[in-house]
């Protein structure tokens, strides 16, 4: 580690352009994260090609900014509206509208920015000083891995969807069947394609969670009477900043929840792949063990899991495109073209080969990460007044517009709004039927995973099972995946058990 | 209903007759390049940095990017091959035109483009891990011809894909294939040593090779490459003459007008041999290969014939 150079770059970072760019670029993270139907790959894929003709150190400021704060304020909708403006928000929504519901909006907001910064810093900090390290052992996931860490994943539905394990398994087999929509990954063979090379790749996923969660929010809006929804949304007062500071006793209470959130922000954004939402849904199942049937209703802490997680997952994911050059997923596969493009490759290297570039885009990270509390708060000072001051069919309109808008931006065609549109039906429906939506999410996207690591596995194995269990990390991983799926059953007998011999 | 599209195809008609009457004042607006895969990319990178190069050469009209990803590239491919043969839509043109109208049901094929030059020639590479039991291309070769040797793949179908069944064929090898979603799960694997060996780009092998993290073995083109000189040649070392590589270039549906396409040609040969744009693609790791748009239609042909061959190889390995 060359402290002299992160030291250089620290400073440097602090100087007038590089600070400015970096102030926009979370300013404009925290806006298009929160407008449903934009993300952070679709505005960094626009800025990339701007920042051709930037000198470095005014282009990745800004492009750090960006990237660090989008998935912040996609909780925003996700509290206020439960739409949530980025896939990574999806958890957000469930306790944090519940707490607006109960007329704590600021709380809410105040907890998913306390969090949210205290994560990110926490990882950025991370990426400063063990990127490395973290990088070597994400290379020790193989294909066996994958499978089980995926499989982990999806045993956390279970406890999903209040309480009702077969709406939960309904939701999620349903998410594994449209994953089976596309090429097969193991022979190329096309699967519910019906000749249409739209269908050749999948269903896309933005439109989708565009549809499920954006759109049939709107057709809800459109199903309830004008008077009673008005009545239930302007009936509040104005959020101010004595409600979104939390107090001491909170906060010691929250820490446990940040720390742990973050650590598995920390170890599971960095795998290259399925990171992002595996850390997020195994952070809250986490807390749900805990804290049972009132996890759900408003609680402080389902808002802070994924919040912490989430945003550690950002800077996380950077580890191993700086230390090894494997992008972990879209947003950092754009950061891989904006640095080629500068004429900097990333990997080991990088931090030798131009010093002055590579720690200045880590110091953006933790730099990034405190400007988001001041700019969150204010926005969150700004944006749910100024919701509850637009009339409900303005609203509705004005998000049916974006979502459609971003629906058909994601990749140039008409093809995204119908998916947008077929998605935003079966959500209202998902809805109006109280299924749990998550569940669903996660399904379709760890299908694929699960289905090609499992493949991987059998080619290098020759077609033996034995080897998800022969592989340490592997067999650790299944091992908790059974201990999850058997714990409420063990709970249930035990509780039975002491009934009666109390009784 | 019937009123309103008679007049939209009106309109249309009148559209596309306005253009060629325009044909002599090209390019008179910006120009659409459409790349058919998500941003980020190696061909998306590219063709950002010509889109930068391009106005100077076009009398100040832009190259607006489009990324139309979807179907392995047949989502943006079908767009351009149907798109108005005026020269205001162009696309980043690579092997999968060859692959897609070969093995997909799509509307277009080969004749359905006019390819106008070609820009960047990557042959491929055969890489191991650094950390792996296979030191070079003879004990590779061995491995594979005693015992089956695992090979990461980006994907099924994918031209490296091919290039390792071909290659199968062609040497009686042994390969278990394991396939990924991208270049870099494919590069995480072989890195972590999960897999013996793999097949990809010379352009991005360069880079994790330099780090010391994975190994080139051999490069399957007629003579060794700047980017990497200490790598020998499948020839040099078997004595077996086997190429195989991918192509970026440009090419706008078929049926320009004549003019059109000269001044295209002609246009695109001075955006992609001016020196700074040479210079950017070096500082970004591409090395360009201009050819024409005579050489371009030529190395397509070729490449055409080759996949052919290899066509019924895909087709019967699973």
């Amino acid at each position: 580690m060359d402290y002299s150079a992160l030291w250089a770059a620290g400073l440097h970072a602090f100087s007038l352009w590089p600070l400015l760019s970096l102030c926009a670029g979370v300013a404009l993270g925290l806006v298009v994260g929160s407008i449903p139907g934009l993300n952070d790959t679709i505005t960094l894929a626009v800025l990339v090609p701007v920042t051709f003709a930037m000198p470095p150190d005014i282009a990745f400021p800004l492009l750090v900014g960006v990237y660090c704060s989008a998935c912040f304020g996609g909780s925003f909708p996700a509290i206020l509206l439960k739409i949530p403006g980025t896939a990574s928000s999806v958890l957000t929504a469930i306790d944090g509208h519940a707490m607006v519901k109960q007329g704590k909006a600021g709380m809410a907001l105040g907890i998913a920015t306390y969090s949210s910064t205290f994560a990110g810093t926490l990882s950025a900090l991370v990426l400063v000083f063990f990127a490395p390290l973290l990088a070597q052992y994400a290379l020790k996931f193989g294909p066996a891995e994958y499978f089980s860490l995926s499989v982990l994943g999806l045993s956390t539905v279970v406890g999903m969807g209040a309480g009702n394990a077969m709406k939960s398994a309904f939701a999620c087999l349903l998410g594994l069947l449209v994953a089976m929509i596309g090429m097969s990954p193991e022979a190329g063979f096309p699967r519910f394609t019906f000749g249409s090379f739209w269908l050749f790749e999948g269903l896309p996923l933005t439109p989708i969670l565009i549809g499920l969660f954006g759109l049939s929010v709107v057709f809800e809006m459109l199903s309830t009477r004008a008077e009673t929804a008005a009545g239930d949304r302007i009936d509040r007062t104005p959020i101010r900043f004595g409600d979104m500071l939390l107090s001491a006793s909170m906060i010691k209470r929250l820490l446990p929840t940040w720390l742990s959130a973050s650590a598995l922000g920390n170890l599971i954004g960095i795998l290259p792949g399925a990171g992002m939402l595996v850390a997020i849904y195994l952070a809250y199942e986490r807390v749900r063990r805990r804290f049972g049937e009132r996890c759900g209703q408003g609680l402080p802490e389902g808002v802070a899991a994924p919040e912490a997680a989430n945003n550690s997952v950002v800077a996380s994911s950077m580890v191993p495109l700086l230390s090894l050059g494997i992008p972990g997923n879209s947003t950092s596969a754009l950061f891989l073209g904006a640095l080629l493009i500068q004429g900097l490759r990333p990997g080991p290297g990088l931090f030798e080969a131009s010093p002055d570039v590579a720690y200045l885009i880590v110091i953006c990270f933790v730099i990034a990460n405190l400007m988001m509390f001041p700019l969150g708060l204010l926005l969150a000072r700004l944006v749910p007044n100024l919701i509850r001051a637009i009339p409900q069919p303005l609203l509705a309109a004005s998000i049916a517009c974006l979502c459609l808008t971003g629906a058909y931006a994601i990749g140039n065609s008409v093809f995204g709004v119908v998916v947008a549109v077929c998605f935003g039906g079966i959500g209202f429906v998902f809805n109006r039927l109280q299924v749990p939506l998550s569940p669903f999410i996660l399904a379709l996207v760890l299908a694929p995973v699960i289905e090609r690591a499992f493949f991987q596995s059998m080619a290098l194995s020759n077609g033996s099972f034995t080897y998800f269990v022969t592989q340490p990390l592997s067999a650790g991983m299944l091992l908790f995946t059974l201990l999850f799926l058997l714990w409420p059953l063990g709970r249930r007998y035990f509780r039975r058990r002491q009934q009666a011999l109390a009784s | 209903m019937i009123r309103l599209r008679s007049s939209f195809s009106v309109a249309l008609v009148m559209l596309a007759s306005a253009s060629l009457a325009q044909a002599a004042d090209y390019p008179n607006k910006n120009i659409d390049y459409v790349v058919p895969f998500a941003s980020g990319g190696a061909v998306d990178i590219t063709g950002r940095m010509i889109a930068e190069a391009a106005p100077e050469a076009f009398d100040g009209k832009k190259f607006i990017v489009k990324n139309m990803p979807g179907g392995g590239a047949v989502v943006g491919q079908t767009y351009v091959s149907s798109a108005p043969a005026d020269g205001y839509t162009l696309l980043a043109m690579t092997s999968s035109v060859i692959n897609n109208s070969l093995m997909k049901d799509v509307s277009y094929d080969l004749d359905s483009f006019t390819p106008l030059a070609l820009y960047n020639l990557d042959p491929e590479v055969i890489v191991t891990s650094a950390k792996g039991d296979l030191p070079d291309l003879e004990a590779f070769l061995a491995a594979a011809s005693h015992g089956s040797v695992s090979i990461a793949t980006p994907g099924n179908s994918t031209s490296h894909h091919i290039a390792a069944l071909a290659l199968a064929q062609q040497q009686g090898l042994d390969f278990r294939y394991v396939h990924n979603a991208s270049a870099a799960m494919q590069l995480q694997q072989l890195m972590g040593g999960h897999v013996q060996a793999g097949f990809m780009s010379l352009g991005e092998a360069v880079g994790p090779a330099k780090d010391g993290n994975i190994r080139i073995l051999a490069v399957m083109d007629q003579a060794r490459s700047d980017l990497a000189p200490d790598v020998p040649t499948y020839q040099e070392v078997t004595g077996d003459d086997v190429q195989w590589g991918t192509f970026r270039g440009i090419g706008a549906p078929a049926g320009l007008p004549d003019e059109v396409e000269a001044e295209l040609a002609s246009r695109l040969q001075k955006v992609l041999t001016s020196p700074e744009f040479i210079e950017r693609m070096a500082a970004a790791g591409y090395k360009v290969d201009y050819r024409d748009d005579a050489a371009f239609r030529q190395y397509l042909d070729k490449t055409a014939t080759q996949m052919e061959q290899v066509i019924p190889l895909l087709e019967s390995q699973s």
